[in-house]
């Protein structure tokens, strides 16, 4: 597993292991912005489907509530 | 005055001590990106939410000797002490960290992004964590990167997760290694399980490859192309690394102090003759701030506020004890600070010239303290010499109280049950004695008919 998730990490972001621009005072080559951008876009897709998830429930719960009313 | 030793990094200003004052200059270099953050009045914004710690602006009239070429002064509140994160406890480290998240997305929110991640910009005002570097504050550029990554990672993220996944507390690595825990060194650490997470993933593995990719690398770095980092996903990924952090809880583990508070040699009436005394004692003195020397779950800590101590600082080495106190503080509102200790290790000075990170006596003059039911610890059990076990103790504060269990006492004769008893020193007179030669008893009292002598001092400086 540890080989795997190695591997798919190095399949994923082999050549756009882009360092970040320098903005502030830290060195940006010491943060890779293609794994940002990777990880902001699963991110997006986790936090929101997290999101429209509990909408979605909160709307079956509500009309399992009304229709035991 | 005396530039801190801590800030340096960021050459767009420093903080500065001048006559009991803590001053921040800002140079030329940080001044535009200051006043785009004054400017827009997001600073008085978090200020006012109690994110960031209040800063005025004040006329540079008497103070232009103290540092050359500075475009704007600030002033900020004294903090009653300085902590650094190798000595916070799971709990003080993952509530600074959430508050750091929590914090960069409310900038974010205001167009403000922080320059950097790291966990030294975050105090504690009791069990509250403040932001403190007002220059972290910057503009944020449509698109670009999350420049503390890696610091975040290494400061709060992987500490944590080592914390939590693991069971072993980060100190001894973290104080070892100021800038943290890298995710090139915890990543060996990691099993298969581990890596099924998405945070693990993106926040210690991605990275830990990045780095050793950089690294082989070397100097002859490839052009790549350019990738850009929406807000909304930089804000996605914040608030996903936040969710996991929140959802971390140290596994159950039973300490050798857990029940302590409940199951000690201590009856009813014992316990609230010390809380008494402790009152009385703290009541005559009124201290700004009060050490609490082997604090346990803060009760004696709570006993000297109540008694009219504005602030505490509580040390113990025993992280379930920390935890709970850190609990009792929080849920309360206390001015109470629980930090990890082993005494006899105490944090050093540290960091570029050594004096980055303070030592913990050096950090702060605390009126008072506490050392209740610690000595016979250091005495016997870590086999300190009485005199300068006293010593140190009496060193920390000008006035205080501790407390002598005799070799009577159940609690002394545990910790001399599988030892031959090699302290012929370890006496009431000599505890006595070396009390007087450093300072007044100005009250003591018995808190059994076995033994425990308990007494207040005042130290002859």
């Amino acid at each position: 597993m540890k080989i795997l998730s190695n591997a798919l990490f190095a399949i994923v972001i082999f050549g756009i292991l882009t360092p970040a621009p320098a903005h502030a005072y830290l060195d940006g080559a010491t943060v890779s912005m293609a794994l940002q951008a990777l990880t902001g876009a699963v991110a997006s897709v986790l936090v929101f489907g997290k999101i429209y998830w509990s909408r979605l429930k909160g709307i079956f719960n509500r009309s399992k509530i009304s229709g035991q009313d | 005055m005396t530039f801190e030793g801590g800030s340096f990094r960021d050459p767009s200003g420093r903080v500065l001590r001048h006559d009991k004052r803590i001053l921040r200059a800002i140079f030329d270099g940080g001044v535009v990106q200051f006043r785009a953050a004054k400017d827009s009045g997001v600073l008085d914004e978090m200020i006012g939410d109690g994110w960031l710690l209040p800063a005025d602006i004040v006329s540079g009239d008497g103070l232009g000797d103290l540092a050359p070429g500075v475009a704007q002064w600030l002033e900020h509140p004294v903090l009653d002490y300085i902590s650094y994160p190798y000595e916070w406890c799971f709990s003080g480290l993952k509530a600074a960290a959430l508050h750091h998240l929590d914090f960069h997305m409310a900038l974010l929110a205001r167009n403000f992004t922080l320059s950097d991640a790291t966990a030294y910009n975050i105090q504690f005002r009791g069990t509250k964590p403040v932001f403190i570097d007002h220059l972290s504050i910057i503009p944020y550029d449509e698109g670009s990167a999350w420049a503390g990554q890696r610091q975040f990672g290494m400061q709060f993220l992987n500490p944590l997760f080592l914390w939590a996944k693991k069971g072993i507390a980060p100190h001894a690595w973290y104080r070892g290694a100021l800038e943290g825990i890298a995710p090139e060194d915890l990543a060996k650490l990691l099993g298969w399980r581990d890596r099924l997470s998405f945070t693990v993933l993106a926040h210690i593995v991605g990275p830990a490859a990045f780095e050793r990719d950089r690294v082989a690398e070397g100097l002859t770095g490839k052009t790549r192309r350019e990738v850009k980092l929406p807000k909304q996903r930089l804000i996605a990924m914040l608030t996903s690394l936040r969710d996991y952090i929140a959802g971390l809880a140290l596994p159950t583990e039973k300490t050798v102090w857990d029940d302590y508070a409940e199951n000690n040699s201590y009856d009813d009436a014992r316990r609230a003759a010390k809380h008494e005394f402790v009152a009385s004692a703290v009541n005559g003195a009124n201290p700004r701030l009060l050490y609490d020397i082997g604090c346990n779950s803060g009760e004696f800590s709570r006993t000297a506020l109540a008694a009219g101590a504005q602030s505490v600082v509580g040390f113990d080495f025993d992280l379930g004890a920390l935890e709970r106190a850190f609990a009792h503080s929080d849920q309360v509102g206390a001015p109470m600070l629980p930090l990890w200790l082993d005494a006899t290790n105490p944090s050093p000075a540290q960091g570029w010239a050594s004096a980055e990170r303070r030592g913990l006596s050096d950090r702060s003059d605390a009126d008072m303290m506490l050392a209740l039911a610690l000595i016979h610890h250091l005495a016997i059990a870590k086999n300190v010499p009485l005199d300068m076990a006293v010593d140190w103790l009496m060193k920390l504060a000008p006035a205080g109280v501790i407390e002598f269990p005799s070799k009577s006492d159940p609690m002394v004769q545990q910790l001399l049950r599988h030892r031959p008893d090699i302290f012929p020193d370890y006496t009431e007179d000599a505890f006595v004695h070396h009390v007087e030669a450093r300072g007044r008893i100005v009250r003591q009292t018995r808190l059994a008919e076995i033994g425990r002598l308990i007494v207040a001092y005042e130290r002859r400086n």
